[in-house]
């Protein structure tokens, strides 16, 4: 076991929303070739069958209006665009070439439906980028389910949706345990930060009417991490929507989800992060995993690997919305940014992905309750497929702590 | 723990990145969470539902203060709030 490993006390997991690996971090790959980002050369077929490259232009907010649709017959769509999904045997791998023609059907806009291919500069990403390259990027981090967010959050939450690939995750007879209640179980602690009550939390209809202690505010995270209060695993929440602080004040959503102001997001993260970061209790035995739930129909050019199947459960073809196509949970989702912040990380570290045949590792959201089940509980056998097949990733916590010096801090208040 | 050079300044959005009339419709995660929390008001016992009428939740910020009503609600339940029933 390392130096990291033998310190880490607290598991922290921020989980934004809906916007690619490319879209965020492709830009990266003209810094570090390492980082499997864009080469700029990418392209998809607009509606005219013109090709549509991806180029540097996105933008903060106003862009990715109306939000883009990113249910399982539009992701198929954004995968499979020319390509048979079944032709026998398992499925297929993605073209990856439907984005523009997806997000084409929205508006009838061909000029519009182009902007699905536009990545942020690096300079417009200043914290996320700031992180991607002073800690562990991950190249194969991928979305769960290739649907929208509610499926894809529950595998963070309990490393399975029952089935579900939709918004309706109305699970009531789960046969697995959620992360937050095996750790309690077991005499550990768990919570839930959403951000306040007038965005709350995305795990209503399951944890938050059923289990309402295991929650508490944005406010109240920051609180214990000052106070040395912090759970051993935190799973924190952004605001979901631009509304009215108690206060009268305006509290502008920070999810990052199209069309909220992605800057936002960015000062968000940064508080995260400075809340752990400027804390000598945490700091030190703390490991924050920034991570995005899925990627809101925003283009990546890596195909979704196939991966065990969340047997037993499938999705019929009215579940998926697509005649003749049954979903065995058999293929990922696409892939999402995704970060691992401790001063135990080497500075640099770039997790290889599919594109290293020999090394890469391929993690998903079900590698969260692996990890944190694995590193509090250890063995723990009532779990899914996909979790138990599912990587963890304590293993980049190093032996060498690095200096405050070589550790960012961002110019945000608390 | 922070030296000057190691400080790294936050961006702020611009003015107009506050927009709490937003439509719902827009939004397909808020649009979805308000059905979510329509089940659990549901759920609540019944001094604590809020009655809303859904049709009149039309933005981002109408959904914001019903959202905001039924979690308070829920913590305000004293365990009272719907049970989820697990399989055996």
């Amino acid at each position: 076991m390392t130096q990291g490993l033998q310190n880490l006390k607290h598991i922290v997991v921020l989980m934004m929303e809906n916007r690619s690996f490319d879209h965020m971090l492709g830009s990266l790959k003209a810094a570090d070739p390492r980082i499997n980002g864009l080469s700029g050369n990418e392209t998809n077929p607009d509606t005219k069958n013109e090709p549509a490259p991806v180029k540097p232009l996105a933008e903060w907010m106003s862009q990715l209006d109306p939000d883009p649709d990113h249910h399982f017959p539009a992701v198929h769509k954004q995968l499979y665009y020319g390509t048979p999904y079944y032709t026998g045997g398992p499925p297929n791998p993605p073209s990856m070439s439907g984005f523009v023609q997806s997000y084409f059907d929205q508006q009838k806009d061909v000029n519009h439906s182009r902007e699905i291919m536009y990545y942020f500069a690096q300079n417009k990403l200043p914290i996320l980028t700031t992180l991607a390259q002073s800690y562990a990027l991950f190249n194969g981090w991928f979305s769960s389910i290739p649907g929208p967010t509610l499926c894809n959050r529950a595998f963070a939450h309990y490393g399975s949706s029952f089935g579900q690939v939709s918004m309706d995750v109305f699970y009531y007879k789960k046969q697995y345990l959620s992360i937050y209640e095996r750790l309690v179980n077991a005499g550990h602690s768990a919570k839930i930060y959403y951000f306040d009550t007038a965005s709350s939390s995305l795990e209503v209809v399951n944890l938050l009417q059923d289990q309402p202690a295991l929650f508490g505010t944005y406010d109240q995270f920051l609180q214990d991490c000052k106070s040395g209060q912090l759970p051993q695993y935190s799973f924190v929440e952004p605001n979901y929507t631009d509304h009215t602080a108690d206060d009268g004040g305006e509290q502008i959503a920070s999810d990052q989800h199209p069309d909220h102001d992605v800057q936002q997001g960015e000062v968000f993260i940064a508080t995260v992060y400075n809340a752990i970061r400027q804390s000598p209790d945490l700091w030190p035995n703390t490991a924050l995993l920034i991570v995005y739930d899925e990627h809101g129909g925003t283009y990546d050019h890596v195909a979704p690997p196939p991966c065990t199947p969340d047997t037993p459960f499938s999705a019929t073809p009215d579940q998926t919305g697509i005649p003749g196509l049954t979903f065995l949970f058999d293929r990922l989702g696409l892939r999402v940014p995704a970060i691992l912040v401790s001063p135990w990380v080497a500075k640099g570290t770039v997790v290889p992905g599919p594109e290293d045949p020999v090394n890469g590792r391929v993690f998903e959201h079900a590698s969260i309750p692996a990890t944190a089940t694995s590193y509090f509980i250890g063995e723990y056998a009532p779990r899914s497929p996909r979790e138990q097949q599912a990587p963890t990733f304590l293993d980049l916590l190093s032996d060498e702590m690095r200096p405050d010096a070589d550790c960012p801090v961002f110019g945000v208040g608390n | 723990m922070a030296t000057p050079a190691n400080i790294i300044p936050v961006p702020k959005p611009g003015r107009n990145a506050f927009n709490p009339d937003r439509p719902l419709s827009r939004n397909a995660l808020v649009k979805a969470q308000v059905k979510h929390f329509q089940e659990a008001d549901k759920n609540l016992p019944p001094e604590l539902q809020t009655g809303m009428d859904m049709n009149s939740i039309t933005t981002e910020g109408q959904a914001a203060a019903y959202i905001r009503k039924v979690t308070e609600a829920i913590h305000n339940s004293g365990g009272r709030a719907g049970k989820v029933q697990r399989a055996g």
